[in-house]
């Protein structure tokens, strides 16, 4: 009767939470997860909505509408970014919540999972106006934010100098520099070593124990990478360093390939000076259409959502798909990929190295110590294997996608703690 | 003014969702407050804050049945506006419960609280669940985790439960009680509506009753008529019945009274504890031989001195308002009057004592419950009752006052007692952040 928000209007098709929720449906029918328990999992732990005043440079005040949803506390404080944008939607920021449950599950990092977002276009705001909005979300969160309850991270428009603010509003409610209630802070003031690596290399150790699984050799893979931020361009590069070929790589302007394998250094350095990787020198133009569907061994899609549909599932050619973005396969492509034998990590195994490194950075907090980056580095190579290897045999027990195998994974570790923890009250 | 502002901020995620658009209880609520602004000349950057809650909060409420199952209900607690001092908001328990309705209660609190001079905000909460479906054990188990679900947002300085549907005595005492338990330390100031001996205050079961009657003598005073009343009562329920004691009490006859089952007519008065007996003893007024039998549209167009509705919303409108047969209407339901039904009566030149102060005293004595827990020291019946009179009188008085300084009816005047007292106080406070 109440086992869903019944006080707000069905989601449709395209309503993320929907989504999110057939894929715990699915892994829960294979688990034969406890109905109670799939009741838990499939509402909020709490939701938040909050005006936010704000003054203006020009003096008036705009009341803006900030949210965080905490999806899960069960396994640890909540975890998760904050957005700004214009197109920010409670029923998006609940899913992504979700998300950030099952992704630091599949890790095993001691968290929940945690979102949040404000409703504003970050374009047209001054620093002033983003510094007092930011200040006074802050504080009107400040009841149920914290280094033990929930911890925010940088995401959509936000980033260090939003986790700084955020960082000293909360410090200056509870009257003591807190580090740890957020992550993605500047490496000097809190900020972990290698963070800004981490998701990359996550994305090619990934990569590495996926060939290793499927049996294709360690070296001299071809690969194709769409996008090249922190995720695709880092990755690529660690990849090229652990002797694969990179024919191709993309912007949010087009691609660059070249079949006998792109020089990474010389392309991200191109890139950091022009700002496009157009007129890359001896590399031919593609489309991300293009791109998508060329012969190669891996493809590992780290640009945005929605990128491998039904529409063009069937063209792709690699044997090997490592998702660095957050959900790029839609799930109708899902099950054609699945027909035609294509080995695919799933996005809340393959990008996890992110809150991993950001999970460090709360330790190294927590204790008041840092560490270096090649422990950093080890530390989380270790649990991207480990996490990799039970993702893979789950998905061998329950004889399912390694996708679905991941979100047995997870589910299987929160339910652990739910019966455990029982049920106060 | 208010619509050139609109603009700016053009993100309405708390705009209604249209499938509730015609009856919406908060889009009624927003047309009265903007009339309100519009009046007072409110400052657009005020209009803004005050339009919106301050904060919503929804949470998962997991449970275990008698069978052992694990159910799933949903918390909220709405809070609207800070500006004088805590919240203080009812708990409906209700699986229909509409978030959109919480937003409504908890503004109309806000009004009404300022415009009584009471320190409060207002709030509102709700689950989506319905006792009578659920054993004692359920119902408890729910209601604590609820509150404990509430921890970081309620309390004695921040935000105060009090009783709504289906929320009692013992639902205000488990929620008393949960949060004790996580504070350490016994805090009955936390919740209004407590028995007795738990805190509870005196005179609580007479408060919303005594409060119509004063209003109502005060009018029909102001009205020239000195004589007692004779009065006809719509609903028969906890505040339909406190009325009509306090009326009989003070020497008032109750010549009609009547649920949804039917009512009763007798010219000479109703004997109201026999009536109440047969109606705690049937279930319904309807069979009560103490007087003619009438159905609920007699029962509105009774002639009368004074009609009481004290049962649902949106009962005296456009259908009923041209057939209302009474020389003044004092309203202790809330929202018993459509709009329609209300611009039918202002034509007609019928009187009427609004809700916001018709049934203040259900505020009031919440209030003075607050002020003796906090004090530890209980206040005697005839300082509370003294009390009371003073604040709903004063209340009455400054409405008055305003509706002839700006020409409108009594209604939208206290309204815009409450609207211009809460932006005064946020507007010296300023924005924080």
């Amino acid at each position: 009767m109440a086992d869903s928000a019944t006080v707000e209007p069905a989601g449709s098709e395209s309503n993320p939470f929907v989504q999110a929720q057939m894929r715990l449906d699915k892994a829960a029918e294979l688990i034969n997860l406890d109905p109670g328990i799939k009741r838990i999992l499939s509402t909020p732990y709490q939701e938040l909505t909050v005006s936010v005043p704000v003054k203006m440079d020009d003096g008036s005040v705009r009341v803006f509408t900030g949210y965080r949803v905490q999806h899960s506390v069960a396994r640890g404080p909540a975890k998760g970014g904050i957005r700004y944008s214009p197109e920010v939607h409670l029923d998006e920021v609940r899913a992504l919540s979700a998300w950030m449950t099952w992704k630091c599950a599949v890790v095993d990092v001691p968290f929940g999972g945690g979102k949040g977002g404000i409703i504003c276009d970050p374009r047209r705001m001054s620093q002033g106006e983003l510094e007092r909005l930011t200040r006074r979300y802050t504080a009107n969160l400040i009841d149920i934010i914290g280094p033990e309850r929930d911890v925010p991270a940088p995401d959509m428009n936000t980033g260090e100098q939003t986790m700084a603010w955020l960082m000293d509003t909360y410090s200056m409610h509870t009257r003591a520099t807190t580090t740890s209630i957020v992550t993605g802070k500047p490496v000097g003031m809190g900020g972990s070593k290698g963070r800004r690596e981490a998701t990359g290399l996550g994305v090619a150790f990934t990569v590495r124990e996926s060939l290793k699984h499927v049996g294709m050799p360690a070296t001299g893979c071809s690969v194709v990478v769409q996008g090249s931020g922190n995720v695709g361009g880092l990755g690529a590069l660690f990849l090229h360093e652990m002797g694969h070929k990179v024919i191709a790589i993309s912007d949010m302007y087009g691609a660059i390939h070249n079949e006998s394998g792109l020089d990474m250094p010389a392309v991200l350095k191109w890139l950091e000076e022009k700002r496009t990787l157009e007129g890359f020198p001896g590399a031919e133009r593609l489309d991300n259409a293009q791109l998508l569907t060329l012969d190669c061994d891996v493809l590992i899609p780290a640009a945005t959502e929605d990128q491998i549909t039904s529409r063009n599932a069937a063209d792709i050619k690699a044997k090997v798909i490592v998702e660095g973005a957050n959900g790029p396969t839609s799930a109708a492509a899902d099950v054609i990929l699945e027909e035609r034998g294509v080995f695919v990590a799933p996005d809340i195994l393959a990008n996890a190295g992110g809150v991993t490194v950001s999970y460090f950075e709360w330790v190294q907090n927590r204790m008041g110590y840092f560490w270096e980056e090649q422990l950093v580095f080890d530390r989380m190579e270790r649990i991207m294997v480990d996490s990799f290897k039970s993702v893979v045999d789950a998905a061998e027990k329950y004889k399912t996608s390694p996708r679905i195998g991941a979100y047995c994974v997870a589910i299987e570790r929160v339910a652990y703690c739910l019966n455990l923890r029982g049920i106060y009250a | 003014m208010p619509n050139s502002n609109t603009a700016s901020n053009a993100i309405e995620p708390q705009a209604p969702s249209p499938a509730l658009a015609d009856d919406n209880p908060f889009s009624s609520m927003m047309e009265r407050f903007d009339e309100a602004a519009q009046i007072l000349g409110l400052n657009p950057d005020l209009y803004v804050l005050l339009r919106r809650p301050d904060r919503e909060f929804k949470f998962a409420i997991p449970v275990e049945d008698d069978n052992g199952e694990i159910q799933v209900f949903n918390g909220f607690r709405i809070r609207h506006n800070l500006s004088m001092g805590p919240c203080l908001g009812g708990l409906r328990l209700d699986d229909n419960v509409k978030r959109d309705e919480l937003r409504a209660l908890a503004a109309w609190t806000t009004w009404k609280c300022a415009a009584l001079g009471v320190p409060f905000g207002g709030s509102m909460g709700g689950i989506d669940f319905d006792p009578r479906k659920h054993s004692p054990m359920v119902v408890e188990k729910v209601v604590r985790r609820y509150t404990a679900g509430l921890m970081d947002f309620l309390g004695p300085e921040r935000d105060i439960l009090a009783p709504d549907l289906h929320s009692h005595e013992q639902v205000m005492a488990w929620c008393l009680d949960t949060y004790s338990m996580h504070t350490r330390h016994t805090e009955n100031a936390v919740v209004v509506g407590k028995p007795e001996g738990l805190g509870g205050t005196l005179g609580r079961h007479s408060a919303i009753g005594r409060g119509v009657r004063v209003l109502m003598e005060k009018r029909l005073a102001d009205m020239g008529f000195t004589s007692k009343a004779k009065v006809a009562i719509q609903g028969a329920g906890i505040v339909a019945s406190q009325v009509a004691r306090q009326l009989i009490e003070y020497g008032h006859k109750v010549i009609a009274m009547g649920d949804i089952s039917g009512g009763v007519h007798n010219a000479d008065g109703l004997d109201i504890e026999a009536l109440l007996a047969h109606r705690k003893a049937t279930g319904c007024v309807k069979g009560f031989a103490g007087g003619d039998a009438i159905d609920d549209g007699q029962l509105l167009a009774m002639e009368c001195d004074v009609l009481i509705p004290a049962a649902a919303a949106n009962q005296i409108n456009s259908r009923t308002a041209s057939k209302v047969n009474a020389k003044l209407m004092v309203e202790a339901a809330n929202a018993p009057t459509s709009g329609r039904g209300d611009a039918i009566l202002q034509e007609r030149g019928i009187p009427v004592v609004p809700d916001l102060l018709g049934n203040a005293g259900g505020v009031i004595i919440a209030y003075f419950e607050w002020v003796q827990n906090r004090m530890g020291y209980k206040w005697p019946l005839s300082d509370v009752e003294d009390r009371l009179d003073r604040m709903v009188l004063e209340a009455y008085d400054r409405a008055r006052t305003a509706a002839g300084k700006h020409k409108v009816g009594l209604r939208l005047a206290t309204c815009m007692l409450g609207v211009d007292r809460v932006s005064y106080f946020d507007s010296l406070r300023g924005i924080y952040g």
